[in-house]
């Protein structure tokens, strides 16, 4: 048999080993999963083939110049045949060759980052910069490119930065 | 020829690597495919966006221009008769770029040898209505160098975007003026413009490699006035005026003030006057889009007295947040810009 005392030490000691399981128990209940939400400024997955055949080639033939965008150290960058390469541009066989798999993807990336910040559509500045001062246009040093809203190049751009895919093949241009 | 219109400005550039398109042809080429601008024409006409020889050819020394002519002069004394051919010719003033290669003529570049820069020059031009639209008829000169009859094939000239410009077709190295026609369209017409663009090239630094380059190649873009035969010059149009609600506003007030007057009571007629401003303010607003703001974005319009820390302060406070946007300052929750 114990002596009184210990036993008496042993019945605290187990009343506090209660309490602080309590606890635990209760603060484990109280716990919640945390879930990471995604970033909000983050840049939506838009469809690249869509934008390989509905509105790269808008950006080649309307942006691409070399005093424009076809300028490495200017915002949306686009690189285009015979214009501003990736890599060795010295001779005119080198600028002259079919765009690279790599330069499309640039391509996509530097208009893709105008998504950043979840703006809409209708707002990205990729689109609304361009156009005419009477549909909203403005800033832009090279002019009102597309002629309006209803322009067939404003229509692609508006429908890829909507999300929209399927555009290569015959989706709503 | 006579020469009665002269244009000579002057456009400044960064400097930038670029290549030239040796032919106006090129101007209609798939851009996507091969090295084109895919119908693009740098005349720097309106619904072209202004774009012109610049948009590629970049840091010239600025001391080229260009020039019209007509014959019949009369096209710029008592303007285009309307339905009558002119044989037009654009000069580029002032080729001192490469000149010293134009002797060469078509000996140049990088399939003869020595190599020996190219005197490649260039124009594109085009006529257009008050709508920023292409009239009247353009064609090249026939065998005997005049615009009657059929156009002779070939040329020092190409007609791009389905015949509604023109631009050089590269052919002769060396050359400075092209010639072809215009036949202008029909009664009523009205004031017309002719869109000019030229390019003295090559003054980069071409190589045997690469003969095409495009750094040091003056431009020089210019617009001259064709009136009709006949008709009045068009009147200057008023300003307008973009105040938005303005007119609500008054006409709210007014309404309100003959209410006041028509009230016996001065203390609610003074009311209704107070009123009347209230809802006139209100008439006068109108919805602000984001990209109507680029004032009120300005940092000197934040309300803090030290807009830069506030932006330093909102950067780390979106920074530990996670959060973005909002006002004063960039960035998102990554802290990293």
């Amino acid at each position: 048999m114990l002596p009184r005392d210990t036993y008496s030490g042993l019945r605290v000691m187990g009343r506090s080993l209660l309490i602080i399981a309590t606890c635990v128990g209760l603060a484990a209940a109280a716990c919640a999963a945390v879930d990471n939400q995604p970033a909000p400024g983050a840049i939506a997955e838009l469809d690249e083939a869509s934008f390989k055949c509905a509105v790269e080639p808008t950006l080649i033939r309307d942006c691409s110049y070399t005093a424009c965008h076809g300028n490495a150290g200017f915002p949306l960058r686009v690189y285009s045949i015979g214009k501003l390469r990736v890599g060795d541009m010295t001779t005119l066989a080198l600028r002259t060759a079919p765009l690279t798999d790599a330069e499309h993807h640039a391509n996509y990336l530097s208009a893709r980052a105008f998504d950043y910040g979840g703006v809409a559509a209708e707002d990205n500045l990729i689109l609304r910069k361009v156009l005419p001062v009477n549909d909203g246009g403005y800033e832009h040093k090279g002019g009102a490119i597309f002629t309006g809203l209803d322009d067939p190049r404003a229509v692609k751009l508006l429908n890829w930065l909507s999300g929209q895919s399927g555009l290569c093949n015959g989706g709503n241009l | 020829m006579p020469r009665l219109a002269v244009i000579l400005c002057v456009l400044g550039a960064g400097a930038s690597v670029a290549h030239a398109y040796p032919t106006g042809f090129q101007f209609d080429s798939d851009p996507v495919t091969e090295d084109g601008a895919g119908g693009v024409v740098f005349s720097g006409a309106p619904r072209w966006a202004g774009h012109d020889c610049s948009v590629c050819h970049t840091n010239g020394p600025g001391r080229v221009g260009v020039s019209l002519e007509a014959d019949p002069a009369s096209l710029f004394e008592n303007g285009y008769q309307p339905g009558a051919t002119y044989k037009m010719r654009v000069v580029l003033e002032n080729n001192l770029t490469a000149l010293e290669f134009a002797q060469l003529g078509d000996r140049c570049g990088s399939q003869y040898q020595p190599y020996n820069r190219c005197d490649d020059n260039g124009f594109a031009m085009e006529i257009d209505d008050a709508n920023g639209t292409p009239i009247g008829g353009l064609s090249g000169t026939n065998a005997n160098g005049d615009c009657q009859g059929q156009a002779a094939p070939g040329g020092d000239v190409a007609l791009i975007a389905n015949d509604t410009a023109v631009a050089h077709s590269g052919i002769h190295h060396g050359q400075a003026a092209w010639v072809f026609c215009w036949t202008a369209p029909g009664t009523g017409s009205g004031r017309l413009t002719a869109f000019i663009s030229a390019v003295d090239g090559n003054g980069g630094d071409g190589t045997p490699n690469y003969p095409n380059d495009m750094t040091g190649d003056d431009t020089v873009t210019g617009a001259v006035p064709l009136l009709e035969r006949g008709a009045a010059p068009p009147m200057p149009q008023s300003g307008g005026c973009d105040a938005s609600g303005g007119t609500g506003s008054l006409a709210v007030l007014a309404l309100f003030g003959l209410l006041a007057l028509a009230w016996k009571r001065r203390r609610t007629a003074l009311r209704l006057v107070a009123l009347g401003v209230v809802v006139a303010s209100f008439a006068g607003c109108a919805t602000v889009r984001p990209w109507q703001k680029e004032k009120l974005a300005q940092k000197k319009m934040t309300f803090d007295p030290d807009p830069r820390e506030d932006e330093l302060d909102l950067h780390m406070q979106e920074s530990r947040e996670g959060s973005a946007g909002g006002y004063g300052s960039a960035g998102g929750g990554c802290g990293c810009n």
